[in-house]
């Protein structure tokens, strides 16, 4: 359907969904704001790739929060990693400054104690040092593998008598 | 058009490509975390470590680090600034500061008795710094020390009474404290100070001679009990008055051993660190100074060669591991700095100029605001101050957040 207010933008999420938002909030999506900028005539509907309708929901949450002074106040804790990691794709595809950054730390946050095997997976990474030079820079920095709240390595794990 | 997912999996969703992130996603990730975590991370493949190294990536996570709102003050703008300013022997004040450009300054009537005039040389000194608006003064006559905890904003004084240390006329004893700090666990204010005894010989070195006088010893205080106990220690003490000593997060730090060491005191178990400073071989000189401080929530040391304009900062990324302290700063200044007297908020740090004034500066920016007040010598301290309106041991006057 035609979007006849100029302060509301229709944004179809890769599951389908229509949401209206307010300019403002659509502002805050550089990826959007560029599509906007580019089209000659009034955009109807804007597909959002990589975006679906659970991170709108959250979106439109941080934007009304943020709107009130309370952006502190958001919380990802529902989400488990995997979640996260994906929310925090999605608002990197739209290009949202302020809500990139509070997500980045978000993860941060939840990797800190992890082992270097579960940021592995997590981001998706081979390990591409040899042998000789992973046992090099293990031995250098292992403090930083010390301590009872850090997850400890798989495959060191299975080393140990 | 893409047909809608059921509901009962739609929170589980994950786009095709969920795997893959890009580079300039993860190193932004990497630039919040912690520096034990940077440097277990560093070994994830070959990229990640030479990130690590790379100057553009070390500025931004240095200035993640600075910018992040110290977690025991953040947010509701009452904090501001304690000066201890030493001016002359018998002349010293204590200046509450506040403003953007600091330029509201409340100069505070010191309790009884420290009005009365002293006769030793040792200036008044404020422990570490102020713990949720409590300040502990410590003086000493040349022959007694007095040391009280005084809340300003309500004028309230406790005498703290004294501990174990012997007085004879045989020999000298030398009371220090070396840190005022808060035990969440056991809910209760610690001091933490040395007793020693000593006499002077011909050439006015302090001696200690073991058959002659009683040992030195540590011993806590704690406001709970109202009373000292001796701990039977063998800890490095600190070698200069000044700007040696910080309280942070439940634990006592001190630099000892000549500025070499850096003493971690915990006071909720009574656990200790010793970690051992990342000195190179020239630095072991008296012309080079180590001030001791907290960046945010890391133990940071700040150093610089006496008289000159370039000072470095380095945090420790773990307590007791020499390797882990990280060189973030290195600064250049247009001015000469004597030495840093404190650390505020977010990226200040307060110097004492060669010119006696007392400046701020800012590490995010690299401005330099002065405070508009002069300090004698490198004795002037500068802490974050709270103000604390309920009275000290009360259980609402603690406002530490559950997980500081």
């Amino acid at each position: 359907m035609a979007s006849s207010s100029s302060n509301l933008i229709s944004l179809k999420t890769s599951d389908g969904t229509v949401f209206k938002v307010e300019r403002a909030l659509a502002k805050t999506m550089k990826t959007v704001q560029a599509i906007i900028e580019e089209a000659d005539a009034n955009i109807y509907m804007i597909p959002i790739h990589n975006v679906f309708s659970h991170h709108m929901d959250m979106i439109i949450d941080y934007y009304k929060l943020s709107v009130a002074g309370k952006s502190k106040e958001f919380s990802v804790e529902k989400l488990d990693n995997d979640e996260l990691k994906d929310f925090l794709l999605a608002v990197h595809y739209l290009n949202m400054e302020d809500l990139f950054e509070v997500l980045t730390q978000a993860v941060a946050d939840r990797l800190e104690k992890k082992s270097v095997g579960y940021v592995r997976k997590y981001f998706g990474i081979e390990n591409d040092f040899t042998p000789e030079e992973y046992a090099a820079i293990r031995k250098k920095n292992d403090w930083a593998f010390k301590g009872d709240d850090i997850e400890p390595e798989e495959d060191e794990e299975k080393q140990e008598e | 058009m893409a047909t809608p997912t059921t509901n009962v999996k739609k929170m589980k969703m994950v786009s095709s490509n969920s795997n893959y992130i890009p580079d300039h996603l993860s190193f932004s990730i990497l630039s919040k975390l912690p520096v034990k975590s940077l440097k277990r991370f560093s070994i994830v493949r070959k990229s990640w470590s030479l990130l690590i190294q790379n100057p553009n990536f070390i500025n931004i996570f240095r200035n993640n680090l600075i910018s992040n709102s110290h977690p025991l003050y953040g947010g509701d703008g009452d904090v501001s600034l304690v000066l201890n300013q030493f001016v002359g022997t018998y002349d010293w004040n204590i200046y509450l500061i506040s403003g953007k450009k600091f330029e509201k300054k409340v100069k505070l009537d010191l309790p009884l008795p420290f009005h009365l005039p002293q006769v030793g040389v040792t200036p008044i000194r404020v422990v570490d710094s102020a713990i949720n608006g409590i300040l502990c003064i410590y003086d000493c006559d040349g022959v007694h020390t007095t040391t009280v905890l005084w809340n300003p904003a309500t004028e309230e004084k406790i005498v703290i009474p004294p501990g174990h240390a012997e007085f004879q006329s045989e020999f000298m004893t030398q009371i220090f404290p070396h840190g005022f700090g808060y035990d969440r666990v056991g809910d209760d204010y610690k001091i933490i100070q040395h007793v020693n005894y000593y006499t002077i010989d011909d050439e006015n070195h302090l001696l200690h001679l073991e058959d002659v006088m009683p040992d030195p010893f540590w011993e806590i205080f704690s406001l709970r009990s109202n009373s000292w106990r001796k701990i039977d220690f063998d800890m490095p003490t600190i070698y200069s008055i000044f700007n040696s000593a910080v309280y942070f997060n439940g634990m006592c730090h001190w630099l000892g051993e000549s500025d070499t060491l850096l003493v971690s005191f915990k006071l909720c178990n009574e656990v200790y660190f010793v970690t051992p400073l990342p000195l190179e071989d020239t630095q072991y000189d008296d012309d080079f100074v180590v001030s001791l401080t907290v960046l945010n929530e890391s133990v940071a040391i700040i150093t610089n060669w006496k008289n000159t304009t370039s000072f470095q900062i380095s945090i420790l990324g773990e307590f007791g591991v020499e390797e882990s302290w990280i060189r973030l700063f290195d600064v250049e200044l247009l001015s000469t700095i004597e030495r840093l007297i404190g650390a505020g908020e977010k990226g200040n740090i307060f110097f004492r100029r060669d010119d006696g004034e007392l400046v701020c500066f800012d590490l995010t920016t690299g401005l330099i605001e002065e405070i508009g007040i002069k300090g004698e010598r490198c004795w002037c301290q500068i802490a974050i101050y709270k103000k604390n309106p309920h009275l000290i041991g009360d259980k609402q006057a603690i406002s530490f957040p559950a997980n500081a």
